[in-house]
């Protein structure tokens, strides 16, 4: 079962999306920034979807995309922003990075898992 | 223009147009002087409690609010009494006051809001704008003495170390901040418990409940029935075959002493027959006269003897008759009460396996109930537990608006160095200090939409909201 990688800095948002996708039965990697992610894609980890939040140090969620879609694992990947920022500019940023959606925080448990299981039929337990 | 926006630039061309003369200031009536200094006074006042009115409600945060009026209201009466001075001579405290007063409207200039207008020049003051400030004074009733130049030091100290207030509420922001995760942590932990052992449970349930194991213990239970039922049945067949050897064997006890009676009616006839003889000996006897005498007495012995037979013939018979009277009869009763009380037993024991069953039956169906009743508990709890777990993103929210009332602090901060800047360097160019130009960046700065409609809300604006997507798949 291929999991889904959570990339965010604030440690609560990890805990708390991973904690509703795992109660789903979804398998669960998480990352702190930008660079771990791509770290540990590079490093085996090959994700059936990427959320991501938008500000983070170091590398913001729709450069992390840009450079995921250069990655032969998750080049076809799903691809999720997840972040409190709401303007369309950047959306429209995101989208044309290879962003499969924008949630906006905070996102209620159910329409999330609806949404993954949309993009990503049959990838939990 | 608002009224917060217009009253600094008024204060400021109030000071503006005091600034001395070329030459006459000194020999200026008493009376003018007096005017001048209550004007002085009373306009320094509240160009000082408007000028940091304005600056917190611009630029402190919401959280502050309550301490508004008290801080703004007292750092202006302080900043006041220190531009004006008190006790000297008024003549001297206005001329001593004029460089101070001078540098306070440059400074009052640039916290002005709106008003970009520069001040005239002196000279161009029209008498309206003397009026004005003549109403203002009245209007304080503030009567004030000179001012100094330690009073703009003062200012200009006092609005440097405001950086020290700001630095402990960006601190205290940082606190709370790292409260709210810590809390958020240990309410996800909790949540993340409780899930955990609320499946464990639920999942020992379902494995100790399920129709395979509850088949297997009814199967169990059913042979360990059947096993007792034809335990129950050998035990009653047995009993059965031993009512019978009973049967037999008083049967048996009756042919026996049937035998014994027939053999006593032999010796009974042997004993008649005996007496018979008796009697025919005691008739060749007396046949034979004297010669019988001895043999007639042998008859008579004969007679008794048979007699004494047929008597304990009689006595035997009904012995042996009563023995099997008692026999017979005791055994009979003894072999129904026996039988009876077997097939009261039988009775008891078929009763209990049947309810047994029964009670079987009922308590897998409760336990198919309560296994149905908890995993639709379980079901109904999962939900919360994973909204609640969702909801707990507000933390990360509440720390991006700390963050974002953080940088507010510092820019209050930096902006009051300014201001403490302008004090001592009044001929510095504060063009890009103004406050609505940082407010312009602060709002600027903003990412979430409920960010913009306080902004917008606190400055008395309308707030529109646009229709904007919080889920977009694109």
């Amino acid at each position: 079962m291929k999991p889904v990688l959570l990339v965010d800095d604030s440690p609560t948002m990890l805990a708390s999306i991973s904690g509703v996708l795992k109660k789903a039965g979804f398998a669960c990697e998480t990352a702190g920034d930008g660079q771990a992610a791509i770290d540990k894609v590079i490093g085996g980890v090959s994700p059936c979807l990427v959320i991501t939040d938008y500000h983070m140090p170091g590398m913001h969620g729709v450069d992390l995309i840009s450079k995921l879609r250069r990655l032969v694992s998750t080049r076809f990947v799903p691809m999720l922003v997840l972040t409190t920022d709401s303007q369309q500019e950047k959306r429209t940023a995101a989208r044309a990075a290879g962003a499969t959606g924008w949630l906006v925080k905070p996102v209620d448990a159910a329409a999330l898992l609806q949404v993954i299981r949309q993009l990503v039929p049959g990838a939990a337990a | 223009m608002s009224a917060e926006a217009t009253i600094p630039s008024a204060i400021a061309s109030v000071f503006a147009r005091r600034r001395p003369r070329a030459s006459g200031a000194g020999s200026a009536a008493p009376a003018l002087k007096r005017t001048v200094s209550r004007v002085f006074g009373a306009t320094v006042a509240a160009a000082a409690i408007v000028a940091m009115d304005l600056l917190a409600r611009r630029c402190l945060p919401e959280s502050a609010g309550a301490l508004l009026p008290a801080l703004t209201f007292a750092a202006g009466i302080m900043l006041a009494r220190r531009l004006v001075g008190e006790g000297r001579p008024e003549s001297s405290a206005v001329d001593d006051a004029r460089p101070g007063i001078d540098r306070a409207a440059v400074a009052l200039e640039a916290l002005s809001i709106g008003d970009r207008q520069p001040a005239a020049p002196d000279g161009a003051r029209s008498a309206q704008d003397r009026n004005s400030a003549d109403a203002t004074s009245e209007a304080f009733s503030f009567h004030a003495a000179a001012p100094t130049d330690a009073g703009v030091a003062y200012a200009s100290t006092e609005l440097g170390k405001y950086h020290l207030f700001t630095d402990i509420l960006s601190r205290q922001m940082v606190s709370v901040s790292e409260l709210s995760e810590e809390a958020a942590k240990n309410i996800l932990a909790n949540l993340t418990q409780i899930d955990s052992q609320n499946s464990a449970l639920v999942s020992f349930i379902q494995q100790s409940g399920s129709n395979e194991q509850v088949a297997k213990v009814v199967a169990l239970i059913e042979s360990q029935m059947k096993g007792c039922q034809v335990l129950l049945k050998r035990f009653v067949d047995k009993q059965q075959a031993d009512a019978r050897d009973g049967a037999e064997q008083r049967s048996r006890v009756v042919a026996e002493t049937q035998g014994v009676l027939n053999l006593l009616e032999n010796v009974d006839g042997i004993a008649r027959q005996t007496r018979m003889l008796s009697f025919n000996v005691s008739i060749e006897a007396a046949h034979a006269g004297e010669f019988g005498r001895g043999f007639s007495v042998i008859g008579d012995e004969i007679r008794k003897l048979a007699s004494e037979v047929q008597e304990l013939s009689k006595g035997v018979r009904e012995r042996v008759e009563t023995l099997t009277r008692t026999i017979t009869k005791n055994l009979q009763q003894e072999s129904e009460q026996r039988e009876q009380a077997e097939h009261d037993a039988v009775a008891n024991i078929a009763g209990t396996l049947s309810a047994l069953s029964d009670n079987l039956a009922t308590l897998v169906a409760h336990q198919r109930d309560t296994l149905s009743k908890v995993e639709s508990e379980n079901e109904s709890i999962a939900h919360p537990v994973m909204d609640a777990m969702g909801n707990i993103q507000f933390q990360d929210i509440v720390r991006q608006q700390l963050k974002q009332l953080i940088s507010m602090a510092e820019m209050v901060s930096d902006h009051m160095r300014t201001v403490s800047a302008a004090l001592d360097q009044p001929q510095g160019d504060f063009s890009r200090t103004s406050l609505s130009q940082k407010l312009d960046d602060l709002f600027g700065s903003y990412v979430m939409e409920r960010q913009c409609a306080t902004h917008l809300s606190a400055q008395g604006q309308a707030v529109t909201t646009e229709a904007v997507a919080s889920i977009e798949l694109f």
